[in-house]
């Protein structure tokens, strides 16, 4: 079993390494192509947008934000449902929360084939403008730009402590 | 082969989730299809009555798709529905659970009409 306590301010080459493949793996899924890793460099922010969050506790403590610009959401919940979703309805965050869910799963599955051992809380939304939760300072955070034909979108990955974990946990 | 007398309940937190499932069903020829939130309307839903088959998600909040399958097993009424568990990757370590627990097949999402008509023509019910 192994452990990652982000001491050194640095984000572990796993966390990414694993948040990507499941990206590659999911979208390819669900979509029928392979997202592109565009650039990890710092970018504008996401405009109007949803965002997807989970977090994951365990060996390691992190949340992934699955951040979707509102033409790539509204896109990808028409091929992922199969019939076209409003942007302002609450089905929408839905899909989104779905999306992040499936995404979670993979990579709580290729974390344990790496030897660490979490568990993900249930998915919590936000929409509108550049909306992102405000994360505790000196814990490292990873954004990746992916793009594909249904859109661009972002995957940022982010260190946490047990109490800045974000979301509910399955069950009573 | 004939769904259409079949009685399907569907539950997932997610109202889009159930909304796609149900799609899949009505392709595949169902039609009586009923729908819950969570394990624990689930239930309640499932004591109504006359149905043929549950498809339950595994991870939602107030009653996991796990504990659902073991109220409805522990109840001589429901214990003899037919269900499917709906689990993602995460899930697939844990999948042993269920099997003791009773469930008669899973599938991992994301899935298709066709993916889940393979897991319903397993069950031969």
């Amino acid at each position: 079993m192994a452990t990652i306590n982000f001491n050194d301010g640095a984000m572990p080459s796993v966390l990414t390494d694993v948040s990507r493949d499941s990206i590659l793996s999911i979208f390819n899924t669900i979509f029928g192509s392979e997202p592109t890793l565009e650039s990890t460099e710092e970018r504008e922010g996401l405009g109007d947008g949803v965002v997807g969050i989970i977090s994951f506790m365990g060996d390691v403590n992190y949340i992934i934000m699955l951040g979707l610009p509102k033409s790539s959401a509204i896109a990808m919940a028409s091929k992922f449902c199969g019939f076209d979703i409003d942007y302002d309805s609450p089905d929408m965050g839905d899909v989104v929360g779905e999306l992040a869910n499936v995404l979670a799963g993979d990579i709580v599955a290729r974390m344990s084939n790496e030897d660490f051992k979490v568990t993900m809380s249930l998915p919590t939304i936000m929409r509108g403008h550049d909306v992102e939760p405000l994360l505790p300072r000196g814990l490292p955070l990873v954004k990746l730009h992916f793009s594909m034909p249904e859109g661009n979108f972002t995957l940022k990955v982010a260190g946490a402590k047990s109490g800045d974990l974000v979301g509910r946990k399955p069950g009573a | 082969m004939g769904y259409e007398g079949k009685k399907v309940l569907v539950v997932d937190d997610s109202a889009v989730m159930r909304q796609i499932i149900k799609k899949n069903l009505k392709e595949l020829g169902f039609a009586d299809l009923t729908e819950a939130e969570d394990g624990a309307a689930g239930l309640k839903k499932a004591g109504e009555g006359g149905f043929d088959l549950i498809v339950s998600d595994w991870n939602m909040p107030n009653m996991t798709g796990l504990e659902f399958l073991k109220a409805v097993r522990a109840d001589g009424a429901l214990k003899g529905i037919a269900f499917i568990m709906v689990t993602s990757e995460a899930d697939k370590e844990k999948i042993m659970e269920a099997v003791q627990a009773g469930v008669n097949q899973y599938i991992v999402k994301p899935f298709n009409a066709v993916q889940l008509e393979e897991k319903i023509k397993a069950i031969k019910f």
